[in-house]
């Protein structure tokens, strides 16, 4: 499937923002809700359903 | 050069413009990577199918919403952008307002919106000049990633219309329902209150927010400078101790007696301008109301400051 933001030429970011702490794709420097169309809340974090954090 | 973050247009009446969303802020503080301590091994975020354990691409992933029982609706993209017809691509104002009546409270973000072709320009410039000369704010409503928000659009500084986001009253809590005791406000007395207000009238100064840096991330900054180098780190200030309650009368008094001093004091100072950065000549340029000061450069700041206050010195 096309991403409708690729198509529109907008700026965002493929990851999953994790809260305001991070996001799921590397190399990401902008965190802001703005440019992540998929954002996991900070509370939901807690939850290990959904995320797993790893030492690469 | 940054990127749009939303493209769409402005309905204003029967003009449409249309336009780019662009982030008019940034956040500048440092970010930190997350190690396991003892290693160099990096702390990921992986987003992964629970059943599986496999990583998920973005384009695999559906949006599914709770309805109870451990089961989900899933919604597609499409699916949202289908409900706000026509509104996910235009920005409606539907009233103007005056700008002091928002209560900072709503205030979110501020984005620039900039006609998206030359040809549009003219329509924006005219609605710009309209905004500016009214001095009222748009009030408008527009989606973006499946998200409608609330926005102020003003016409700013730089020729640029602003648009700010703006929480909604359902996004504003309840301060009783989330303070465990909201303070009980009794009269002032008058003579605490008389001195409570000398001293702020006594701090009374313009708004410039060249006046603010953020200290912290500077010497966060300085503290990896400083391990970087293998520099001893200095631990930061100890807080000052809050006044005790019996001594509210005196410590009113002290901090007036103090300001002004420090008030009759700076008044002697000469200022060498040279010595000043623009945005001290710039604050300077305002407190002596010179007229078309925010475009002038340093140099020109410097003398027309040195100017207009040479003449009032001299009257
Ligand atoms: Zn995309
Ligand atoms: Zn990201």
């Amino acid at each position: 499937m096309t991403c409708v933001d690729c198509v529109a030429g907008v700026e965002h970011c493929h990851g999953t923002l994790v809260g305001s702490e991070g996001c799921t794709e590397p190399g990401c420097e902008d965190l802001s809700a703005d440019r992540h169309p998929l954002v996991i809340e900070a509370a939901e974090v807690d939850s290990p359903r959904h995320l797993v954090a790893t030492a690469a | 050069m940054a990127r749009p973050i939303w493209h769409g247009a402005i309905n204003f009446g029967l003009v449409t413009v249309p336009v780019d969303l662009y982030s008019a802020t940034e956040d500048h503080t440092i970010s930190f990577r997350q190690f396991e301590r003892g290693t160099s091994d990096r702390i990921r975020y992986k987003r992964v199918n629970e059943r599986t354990g496999k990583e998920v691409a973005y384009s695999d992933i559906v949006k599914g919403a709770e309805i109870g029982g451990g089961e989900y609706v899933i919604i597609e993209p499409e699916e949202l952008d289908r409900i706000a017809p026509g509104r996910s691509r235009t920005i409606d104002i539907s009233s103007f307002v005056d700008l002091d009546e928002i209560d900072p409270i709503h205030y979110q973000k501020t984005y620039w919106l900039s006609p998206s072709k030359e040809e549009y320009g003219k329509a924006y410039g005219l609605l710009l000049q309209a905004m500016r000369k009214t001095n009222r704010a748009g009030v408008a409503t527009f989606v973006m990633r499946g998200k409608e928000y609330l926005t102020a659009i003003r016409a700013g500084d730089d020729d640029l219309l602003l648009l700010t986001t703006l929480l909604f009253v359902e996004d504003i809590r309840d301060p009783a329902k989330e303070i465990k005791s909201l303070p009980e406000i009794t009269t002032a007395r008058g003579k605490e209150l008389d001195l409570a207000i000398s001293l702020i009238d006594s701090m009374v100064d313009d708004w410039n927010p060249h006046d603010y840096h953020d200290t912290y991330t500077q010497r966060v900054e300085q503290l990896i400078e400083d391990k970087k180098q293998g520099r001893e780190v200095v631990a930061g200030e100890e807080p000052s101790s809050p006044t005790k309650v019996v001594d509210l009368f005196e410590a009113l008094s002290k901090s007036v007696e103090s300001r002004k001093k420090r008030r009759s004091g700076s008044a002697e100072e000469k200022v060498d301008l040279g010595s000043l950065s623009k945005a001290e000549l710039d604050k300077m340029a305002r407190e002596l109301d010179i007229k078309g000061r925010s475009k002038m450069s340093r140099e020109e700041l410097e003398a027309a400051v040195a100017a207009a206050s040479g003449a009032r010195r001299a009257s």
